[in-house]
C-alpha cells in the first residue's frame, strides 16, 4: 500500500488527486486546485503545487510527508502566445467629418451650409442674402444666449440651417428656437471644425440611423459630387453607417482613405514545402496555406513587419524560458482569426471610431521535457518526497476521463485550457495518439477585447466567463435570455440601466455602449471561431481517416467544460456527426476537472499491479 | 401636503390627467433659478418637469412626495443645499441619490443641472452620471 | 375519482377585510381588483356557473407562475369594470392590475392608460374559462415584468351575446347594488377552501 498524490500543471490551473494504491488499485481520498503560476513549465509553477498538495492532504487527514510519491503530468508543454493586428487603417488628413451618437441631439432632418462661427451672427456679419448657414456654437456659449443669437438671425431672415454645439445643449438649443433645426452637440474638438466650409448635419429621428451621409450618394447629392469625387467619400459614408446624428464637412484637401496596412507574410515551413502567405489575405488564407504545407517544422514572419514582430516575439518569449537558443525554438502551430475591431479615426473630431479588419494569430510552441524535470527535482528537494514525471498527459487525461459513469472505449477527448486545445484518442489495444492546437481561451478573450474595444484584458476575459444581464429598474434585472429577476432592496444607482455581468461577486457593470445583444454575440462568435473551430480541427487530426463520424464517445474536460455556455455549444456542432458528446465527470463525482491527475494515479497503479 | 395625500388613489383629481412630468418639489426658501436648472437637465433628455411647492424641510422627503405624485414616478427634492432624486417604489427614507450642492456655482449651477438630467435618465433608462455624486444609498 | 381530480380543489374562499388599500411599492405585484359583490355576496358565481374562489385561484397562479407576487384589493366606488380595473392599477406597485366583477368580465389595466382603454379586455363572460382566468393572470404578471406577451386568445361566440345579455344584465344591476359612493378600495386577505 502507498500514499500517492498526482499533480497536473496547466496553463491555468494546478489540480491535485491523493489516492492510498493497493495493489494496484487506487482509492481515492482527495483533490485540490490553485491558479497556476507564471507559464506552465517555468519554476514559477512550484509554489501553486506546494499549494494544492497542501490543500488535498489537508482533506485527506495526512500531511505531504507522508506521501510516498508525487507524479507530475508529464507535458511537452505547449506555450502559446496571441497577438493581433489591424489590417486596415482609416485616416483622416483634414477634418472633414463628425460622426458620433450624442444622448441626445437636437431637431432632426437635414441642413446643408456654410459653416459659420456663432460669434458671426453676433457681429451680424450674416444677412438673409447669404447662402445657407450651419452655425458652430463653442461651449463658452448658454445654450439660452445661443438660442437666443440665433432666433433673432433667424427672424431676421439670415438662413440658418442646421447647428453644431460643443456641449450637451443640442435639444436645449433646438427647443428655444421657431423650428426644430438639426442640431449635433458633444463635439468636443469643435475647434477643427473648419469654418467658411461647406457642409451636412443630419439627426435622424429616435431609433433610427442617418440615412442620407452613410450613403455615398446621399452624399454627393447634398454636395453635387462628380463620379470620380463620389469615390472619395465612401470611407466617410461607411464610418457613419449606424450613428444617429453626423455632420460631414466639404474641405478642399480634405480626405478620408481607408488604406490596407502592409502588416507582412508569414511562411509556413513543412516537412516537403516552404509557403507564404500576407497577413492582409485573411484568416482564410492563411490557414487553408497552413493545411496545405502541414505537418509544420517552424513558421517564420517577414522581418520587419507587423507580422514578424508577432512571431518573433513569441519564439524569444519561449527562448528565454526554456533558456534554449533561438534557433532550436520551432513554431508548431497558428490558428489565424479575423475580426473587426472598432479603431479610433485619427484626426477625427469627436472621437469617431471607424470599424477595420484586423487578424488575430495564436502562435504555439512544443517544448520538451528537460522543463518538467527541472521542476520535479525542484519539487522533489522541497517536498522531501520522490517525484517522478507519471507518462504522458493525453494518456493521463484518458484514463481520468474514462472513470466518467456511462463512457467507453474508443474514447476521445478534448482538453482546452488557456493556450491550446489538446486532443486524444484512445481505442483498444492501441496506443494513445494525441495533438496539440494553437489557440484556445487566451484567444477568445483577446478576440473579445478587440472587437468591443474594450480597454482591458480582465473586463474581456470576466465577459467571456459571465453571462450577462440589463439592469431594467431599480429593482430588477433582465437576463440575457429574456428571463426577469426582481429584488426586494433597491439596486445600487451606478448599476441603474447598465449591461451587467453576473458573478460570484454579485452584478458587475460593464463600461461600454454596446448593447447586451452585440456583446452576447461578440462573445459566442470569439467562442465559435476559436474554441469551436480548434476543437473541430483536434478531433479531425485524431480521427480515423480524418473522419469525426467514426468517432464513438467524445469527452470534454478541462477547462471547455467548465464553461457556462460552451460545451452546449460543441454538442450543438458536433451533433450532425452522430456521435455520443458530452462532459465529462472525473470520478462520477469531479465534473471535468482533475482527468489529468486522476489519470496519473491509474496508471501508475496499472504498472504496480501484479500481473 | 401629508403621507395620506401620497398614498391617495388619485382618481379623478388633477394628477390623473395631468401631463406626465417629473416632479421637482422646492422648499420655501429655494431659488426659483435652482429649479430652473433642474428643469434645463431634464429638458435635454426631452422630459418635462412640473415645479411644486412642499412644506417639508428635507430633501428626500421631497422628492419621495414628488416621485409618488408623478404619473413618470420620479421626483427630485431641494432643501437647503441638498439635491434628492426619488423614485416610486423606492422606500420613502432611502432617495436613489443626494447630492450636495453647497459648492455648485451660481449661474450655470451644473450640479442642479445634472440632478435633472439624471433625474431623466432615470425615466427614459439611460445610465446615471454619478463622476462627483454619492449614491444616495450612503447617505440612507 | 378523476373527475374529482381534475376539479378546481378550491370552490370557496373567505375574503378578511384588512383596511384601506395602500398604494404598492413592490415593482413585482399585480394588484386583483374585484369588484363590490365578487366572492362573497349573491352567488359566488359567474355568470356560467364557475366558483369565483376558483377564478380568483387561477389569477393567483398565474401570477405566481411568474414569480410576481398578487395583492387583492376590492372597489367599493363602482361596479364598473373599467373604473375598477383603473383604480386597482393606481394602486398596483407595477402599475398592472386584472379586475373582474361577478358576472365573469376582466381586463388588465394598467396605471397609465386612460381608464376606458385597458391593456386587455375580456367582455364575454361565458366564454371564459378556468384557464383563461390562469393566462389573464399569467401575461399581467408578464406586463409588470415589462415583458410583450401575446394577448391571451379569446374565442368570440356570436351566441354569446343574444343568449346572455339579458341576465349578464341582470346580474350588473343587483352588483351596481352593493357599490359603496365614495368609500376607499380595501385591502383584502383571501383564504381557500374546498
Amino acid at each position: 500500500m502507498s500514499l500517492i498524490a498526482g499533480i497536473d500543471i496547466g496553463n491555468s490551473t494546478t489540480e491535485a488527486a491523493i489516492a492510498r494504491v493497493t495493489d494496484g488499485r487506487p482509492e481515492f481520498l482527495a483533490s485540490g486546485m490553485a491558479y497556476t503560476q507564471g507559464i506552465k513549465g517555468t519554476l514559477d509553477n512550484i509554489p501553486a503545487i506546494i499549494d494544492v498538495l497542501e490543500q488535498a492532504t489537508a482533506k485527506a487527514g495526512v500531511n505531504v510527508a507522508d506521501l510516498d510519491r508525487v507524479l507530475l503530468n508529464e507535458a511537452t508543454p505547449v506555450i502559446g502566445d496571441v497577438a493581433m493586428e489591424t489590417v486596415t487603417e482609416t485616416v483622416v488628413t483634414e477634418s472633414s467629418m463628425v460622426g458620433h451618437n450624442p444622448d441626445s441631439p437636437g431637431g432632426r432632418g437635414i441642413g446643408v451650409g456654410r459653416t459659420t462661427a456663432i460669434d458671426a451672427l453676433v457681429q451680424n456679419e450674416a444677412s438673409a442674402d447669404d447662402e445657407p448657414i450651419i452655425v458652430v456654437v463653442p461651449a463658452d456659449y448658454d445654450f439660452e444666449i445661443a438660442a437666443g443669437i440665433i432666433r433673432r438671425a433667424l427672424e431676421a431672415g439670415v438662413p440658418i440651417v442646421a447647428g453644431i454645439a460643443q456641449k450637451d445643449d443640442g435639444v436645449l438649443i433646438v427647443n428655444r428656437l421657431p423650428e426644430a433645426l438639426p442640431f449635433v452637440d458633444e463635439v468636443g474638438r469643435i475647434d477643427k471644425v473648419p469654418l467658411g466650409m461647406l457642409a451636412a448635419v443630419e439627426v435622424a429621428p429616435q431609433g433610427h440611423a442617418v440615412r442620407e451621409l452613410s450613403n455615398p450618394y446621399g452624399i454627393a447629392t447634398l454636395f453635387s459630387l462628380t463620379p470620380e469625387e463620389t469615390g472619395f467619400v465612401i470611407p466617410i459614408a461607411k464610418a457613419l453607417v449606424g450613428l444617429r446624428s453626423a455632420v460631414v464637412v466639404r474641405t478642399p484637401a480634405g480626405d478620408v482613405t481607408s488604406k490596407p496596412i502592409p502588416a507582412g507574410t508569414i511562411e509556413f515551413v513543412g516537412a516537403h514545402q516552404r509557403l507564404s502567405v500576407a497577413l492582409e489575405q485573411g484568416a482564410d488564407e492563411i490557414m487553408e496555406t497552413l493545411g496545405r504545407v502541414a505537418p509544420i517544422h517552424d513558421v517564420h514572419g517577414e522581418a520587419g513587419t507587423n507580422v514578424g514582430g508577432m512571431i518573433e516575439h513569441v519564439r524569444q518569449t519561449m527562448a528565454d524560458l526554456t533558456e534554449k537558443p533561438l534557433a532550436e525554438v520551432f513554431i508548431k502551430d497558428v490558428l489565424a482569426v479575423d475580426c473587426l475591431v472598432p479603431q479610433k479615426v485619427a484626426g477625427g473630431v469627436a472621437d469617431e471610431f471607424s470599424i477595420e479588419t484586423a487578424t488575430g494569430l495564436a502562435i504555439m510552441v512544443n517544448t520538451d521535457r528537460l522543463l518538467m524535470t527541472r521542476i520535479a527535482d525542484t519539487l522533489a528537494r522541497r517536498i522531501d518526497v520522490p517525484v517522478e514525471l507519471g507518462g504522458i498527459e493525453a494518456n493521463s487525461a484518458i484514463l481520468g476521463a474514462l472513470t466518467t459513469p456511462g463512457i467507453d472505449y474508443p474514447l476521445a477527448i478534448i482538453d482546452g485550457g488557456a493556450g491550446s486545445v489538446d486532443g486524444a484518442i484512445c481505442r483498444r489495444d492501441k496506443p494513445v495518439e494525441h495533438v496539440h492546437l494553437a489557440g484556445a481561451g487566451h484567444m477568445t478573450t483577446l478576440l473579445i477585447k478587440n472587437e468591443l474595444g474594450l480597454a482591458s484584458v480582465d473586463v474581456a476575459e470576466k465577459i467571456k466567463i459571465h453571462s450577462l444581464a440589463k439592469v431594467e429598474s431599480l429593482f430588477h434585472i433582465r437576463h440575457e435570455d429574456g428571463g426577469v429577476q426582481f429584488f426586494e432592496t433597491p439596486l445600487d444607482a451606478t448599476l441603474f440601466a447598465r449591461i451587467v455581468l453576473l458573478t460570484d461577486d454579485g452584478l458587475v457593470p460593464i463600461d461600454t455602449r454596446h448593447t447586451l445583444d452585440r456583446i452576447r454575440g461578440v462573445r459566442r462568435e470569439a467562442k465559435q471561431r476559436v474554441l469551436v473551430t480548434n476543437s473541430l480541427r483536434v478531433l479531425r487530426r485524431i480521427a480515423p481517416g480524418g473522419n469525426i463520424r467514426l468517432l464513438d464517445f467524445v469527452a470534454i474536460v478541462g477547462r471547455f467544460g467548465l464553461d457556462f455556455e460552451l460545451p452546449q455549444m460543441l454538442m450543438t456542432e458536433l451533433s450532425q456527426y452522430g456521435i455520443v458528446v458530452g462532459v465529462a465527470n472525473v470520478r462520477g463525482a469531479l465534473g471535468p476537472t482533475n482527468a489529468v491527475a486522476t489519470g496519473l494515479i491509474i496508471n501508475h497503479g496499472q504498472q504496480e499491479r501484479p500481473a | 401636503m401629508s403621507a395620506s395625500d401620497a398614498d391617495k388613489p388619485s382618481i379623478g383629481s388633477a394628477e390623473a390627467g395631468a401631463r406626465p412630468a417629473i416632479h421637482v418639489v422646492r422648499a420655501s426658501g429655494v431659488d426659483d433659478a435652482c429649479t430652473g436648472r433642474v428643469a434645463i437637465g431634464a429638458e435635454e433628455l426631452g422630459i418635462p418637469t412640473r415645479v411644486l411647492i412642499g412644506e417639508d424641510t428635507d430633501a428626500v422627503a421631497l422628492a419621495h412626495h414628488g416621485a409618488r405624485t408623478s404619473r413618470l414616478g420620479v421626483g427630485v427634492g431641494l432643501a437647503g443645499d441638498r439635491i434628492a432624486i426619488h423614485e416610486r417604489h423606492m422606500p420613502a427614507e432611502q432617495a436613489v441619490i443626494v447630492c450636495d450642492v453647497s459648492n455648485d456655482p451660481m449661474g450655470q449651477r451644473p450640479g442642479h443641472r445634472r440632478a435633472g438630467e439624471n433625474a431623466a435618465r432615470l425615466v427614459v433608462g439611460r445610465p446615471l452620471r454619478l463622476d462627483d455624486i454619492a449614491a444616495g444609498n450612503d447617505t440612507g | 375519482m378523476s373527475e374529482q381530480l381534475a376539479s378546481p380543489p378550491a370552490v370557496e374562499m373567505t375574503l378578511t377585510e384588512r383596511g384601506p388599500a395602500k398604494t404598492g411599492t413592490a415593482p413585482d405585484e399585480v394588484v386583483i381588483a374585484i369588484s363590490p359583490a365578487f366572492g362573497d355576496q349573491m352567488k359566488r358565481k359567474t355568470l356560467h356557473g364557475l366558483a369565483h374562489a376558483a377564478v380568483i385561484r387561477e389569477f393567483c397562479a398565474g401570477i405566481e407562475e411568474e414569480q410576481v407576487k398578487a395583492r387583492i384589493v376590492r372597489v367599493w366606488r363602482s361596479a364598473d369594470l373599467a373604473a375598477i380595473g383603473f383604480d386597482g392599477a393606481k394602486l398596483s406597485g407595477s402599475g398592472i392590475s386584472v379586475a373582474i366583477q361577478s358576472r365573469g368580465t376582466a381586463l388588465i389595466h394598467q396605471r397609465d392608460l386612460v381608464p376606458l382603454a385597458p391593456m386587455e379586455l375580456f367582455p364575454q363572460a361565458p366564454s371564459l374559462a378556468l384557464s383563461t382566468f390562469r393566462h389573464i393572470g399569467k401575461n399581467a404578471a408578464k406586463y409588470a415584468k415589462g415583458d410583450s406577451p401575446s394577448p391571451v386568445p379569446q374565442v368570440n361566440d356570436p351566441m354569446a351575446r343574444p343568449k346572455w345579455q339579458a341576465i349578464a344584465s341582470i346580474y350588473h344591476i343587483r352588483e351596481t347594488q352593493f357599490v359603496r359612493q365614495g368609500e376607499k378600495a380595501v385591502e383584502l386577505d383571501v383564504e381557500f377552501h374546498t
